[in-house]
C-alpha cells in the first residue's frame, strides 16, 4: 500500500516534469492556483461554503471510476482495497479541508472530510448500461461525450443563474455563464486518435470550419438560457457585459479548438495554455493568437487529411 | 489499380518496411501474411496515409485516403459514444447521408449501447460495419477475422465475396491460414520488411510451407523443453 502511494506521487511528479516545469516549482504553482481559485470562489459567491464542498466532493468521486476500481481490486486484497480508497479520498480532500479551516469553517471542514471518506464507497463509476440522451445526436463527437461526462455541471450553472436572479447578484450569473463556456472548452481538451481525423473527407480548412461551427452552435444552445435570463433580469449596464463575456467565451472556444490541432498529436499544450492565460488577462490578444493557431493547425491537418 | 512502389518505412533506426512493391487489381483480394512484427499493420497504415513513408502509393485519384476504407487491428472507440453514434460519426466524416443503421446492422450489434462496453469481437464488427457503410474503392482490413465468432467469420467471408463482385480492391491480413485460403486471390509473404514471395491461389501451399519452415525449423528445433 505504501508503495502504491509513493508510485502515485512519482506519477504526478513525472506529469509535471513532462509538462516542462521543474516539479518543485510545479507543485508550488499548483498550490498557488488552488488557493487563488478557492479565494475567488469565496469572494464572489454567496453560500460559497456549500459550493466549495460540492466541488471537492464531485472531484473526489472521480477517483472511483471503473478503470481505477478494476485496477485497484486486481492489485490489492479486499480489505486493503477499501483502505487505499479511503486514504486516497482523504489525501485528495485535504487541501479543501485545510482551506476551510483557514476560513474558520470548522464544521464544513469536518463535513467535507467525512463525506469524502463516504464517497470512497462509490466505486465503478462510469459503468452505465443506460445511455444518457443528448440533444447533439446529429454530430456525435465532442459534445455528446462532454455532455454525458459533465451534464451535472450544466445543471449547476443553470442553478447558479437562478440563484443570481433570486438574490440579485449579477456576478454569480456571469460565473454560471463562464462555467458553461469553460466546460464546453474542456470537451476539446484531449486530442482524439488519429483515425478520427483521417476519416474525414474534408480539406483542413473545411475540417476546422466544421469543428468551429459545431462548437459555436452547440455551445450557443447551452449558454442561451443563461444569456436570455441575465438579459431580462439585468438589462441595463450589465447587458453589455453579458454580451462581452459571450463574445470572449466564443473566442476562447475557437482558440481551444485551434490550439488542439495546432498542437496535435501532443496533449501537453504548453504554448496553448500560455496563450490562454495571457488572453485571459488581456482578451484583445485573442485576435493575435487565433490566426497563429489557425495557420499551424492547417499545416498539421494537411499532412493527415491530404495524401 | 493500386500500385505501391519502393515503399519504405523506419521508426528511428529500425527499418520496418524496405522497398515494398505491390500491385492490387480491382475485383481481387490480396492477403498479406507474416509473423507478428513483420510490418503488416505498418504497411497498411502507410498505404492509408496514417503513417509517413518514402516511396509511392498510386491510384487513379489524387487524394487516395478518401477512397480507402480502413479497418484497424484494434479499433479505438471514444468513451460514451453508442454504436449507432459511432456509425453516424463515421458516416458524417465521409459525407454519407441518411443511412438506415438498423437495416445495415448485419452483425446484429446492440447499437444503443456504448461502444466502449462492447467485447473485442463486437468492437471489430462495429468498426467493420462502419467501413462497409462507406462507398470506397479500396478496402484495407487488418485482421478482420481476429476475435470474431464463427458465424461472423462466415458473414465476413461472404462480404468479401461481395466486395470482389463489385470490383473493389481488397487488402487484408490474417493469422488464420484457412480463411486466407478461402478469401484471397493472391498471397504476399512479408518478412524482414520485404515481400519475399507472391503466389496465386493455386500455389498457396508454397507460402504455408514457407511459414511452417520458418516457424518449425528455425525456432522449435532450437527451443529446449526440459
Amino acid at each position: 500500500m505504501k508503495f502504491y502511494f509513493i508510485l502515485q506521487y512519482k506519477r504526478i511528479y513525472r506529469h509535471i516534469d513532462e509538462f516542462g516545469v521543474i516539479p518543485f516549482i510545479g507543485f508550488a504553482i499548483l498550490i498557488v492556483i488552488f488557493i487563488g481559485i478557492s479565494k475567488t470562489i469565496f469572494s464572489n459567491l454567496p453560500s460559497a461554503n456549500y459550493f466549495y464542498i460540492l466541488i471537492g466532493l464531485s472531484l473526489s468521486v472521480k477517483l472511483g471510476t471503473v478503470q481505477r476500481t478494476v485496477f485497484l481490486k486486481k492489485c490489492f486484497p479486499k480489505q486493503t482495497f477499501w483502505k487505499v480508497r479511503m486514504l486516497e479520498n482523504t489525501f485528495f480532500i485535504l487541501p479543501f479541508s485545510i482551506f476551510l479551516i483557514y476560513k474558520q469553517l470548522y464544521l464544513e471542514a469536518i463535513a467535507i472530510h467525512v463525506l469524502a471518506i463516504g464517497t470512497s464507497f462509490l466505486n465503478n463509476i462510469g459503468i452505465q448500461s443506460k445511455t444518457i440522451p443528448t440533444p447533439f445526436g446529429k454530430k456525435p463527437f465532442e459534445f455528446i461525450i462532454g455532455f454525458r461526462n459533465s451534464f451535472w455541471v450544466f445543471i449547476l450553472a443553470y442553478a447558479l443563474t437562478y440563484i443570481s436572479i433570486a438574490v440579485g447578484n449579477y456576478n454569480l450569473g456571469v460565473f454560471g455563464l463562464i462555467v458553461v463556456f469553460v466546460t464546453c472548452m474542456s470537451h476539446y481538451s484531449k486530442p482524439e486518435p488519429l483515425y478520427y481525423i483521417w476519416i474525414h473527407s474534408l480539406t483542413p480548412k473545411a475540417f476546422l470550419y466544421d469543428k468551429i461551427k459545431t462548437a459555436i452552435i452547440f455551445t450557443g444552445l447551452l449558454v442561451l438560457p443563461i444569456i436570455i435570463a441575465l438579459s431580462i433580469y439585468f438589462p441595463l449596464l450589465e447587458l453589455q457585459f453579458t454580451l462581452l463575456f459571450t463574445v470572449i467565451g466564443f473566442c476562447f472556444i475557437m482558440l481551444t479548438i485551434l490550439g488542439k490541432y495546432h498542437n496535435y498529436p501532443s496533449n501537453i499544450p504548453l504554448f496553448q495554455t500560455f496563450a490562454m492565460l495571457v488572453s485571459l488577462v488581456f482578451p484583445p490578444l485573442l485576435f493575435l493568437f487565433i490566426p497563429i493557431f489557425y495557420k499551424k493547425s492547417i499545416k498539421n491537418l494537411n499532412s493527415i487529411l491530404t495524401c | 489499380m493500386l500500385s505501391i512502389h519502393q515503399l519504405s518505412k523506419s521508426f528511428a533506426k529500425k527499418q520496418i518496411l524496405d522497398g515494398i512493391e505491390l500491385q492490387c487489381k480491382p475485383g481481387e483480394v490480396n492477403g498479406i501474411v507474416g509473423e507478428n512484427g513483420a510490418g503488416k499493420t505498418t504497411l497498411f497504415r502507410c498505404i492509408a496515409g496514417l503513417e509517413s513513408y518514402t516511396g509511392k502509393v498510386k491510384y487513379q485519384t489524387n487524394n487516395i485516403k478518401n477512397t480507402i476504407g480502413f479497418l484497424e487491428t484494434n479499433p479505438e472507440f471514444l468513451s460514451k459514444i453508442t454504436g449507432k453514434e459511432y456509425l453516424q460519426l463515421i458516416s458524417n466524416a465521409r459525407k454519407i447521408k441518411s443511412v438506415d443503421f438498423a437495416a445495415q446492422n448485419i452483425f446484429e450489434l446492440p447499437l444503443q449501447q456504448y461502444a466502449e462496453t462492447y467485447s473485442t469481437g463486437m468492437k471489430k464488427k462495429l468498426a467493420l460495419t462502419s467501413v462497409l457503410l462507406q462507398s470506397n474503392d479500396i478496402f484495407i482490413l487488418d485482421e478482420p477475422f481476429n476475435g470474431v465468432d464463427i458465424q461472423s467469420n462466415l458473414i465476413i467471408k461472404e462480404l468479401l465475396k461481395k466486395l470482389k463482385e463489385k470490383g473493389k480492391i481488397v487488402l487484408l491480413s490474417s493469422h488464420i491460414f484457412s480463411t486466407l485460403q478461402d478469401t484471397c486471390d493472391h498471397l504476399h509473404y512479408l518478412k524482414a520488411g520485404k515481400i519475399q514471395k507472391t503466389v496465386e491461389k493455386k500455389n498457396f501451399e508454397i507460402i504455408e510451407n514457407l511459414m511452417k519452415d520458418a516457424a518449425l525449423e528455425e525456432k522449435i528445433k532450437n527451443f529446449n523443453i526440459k
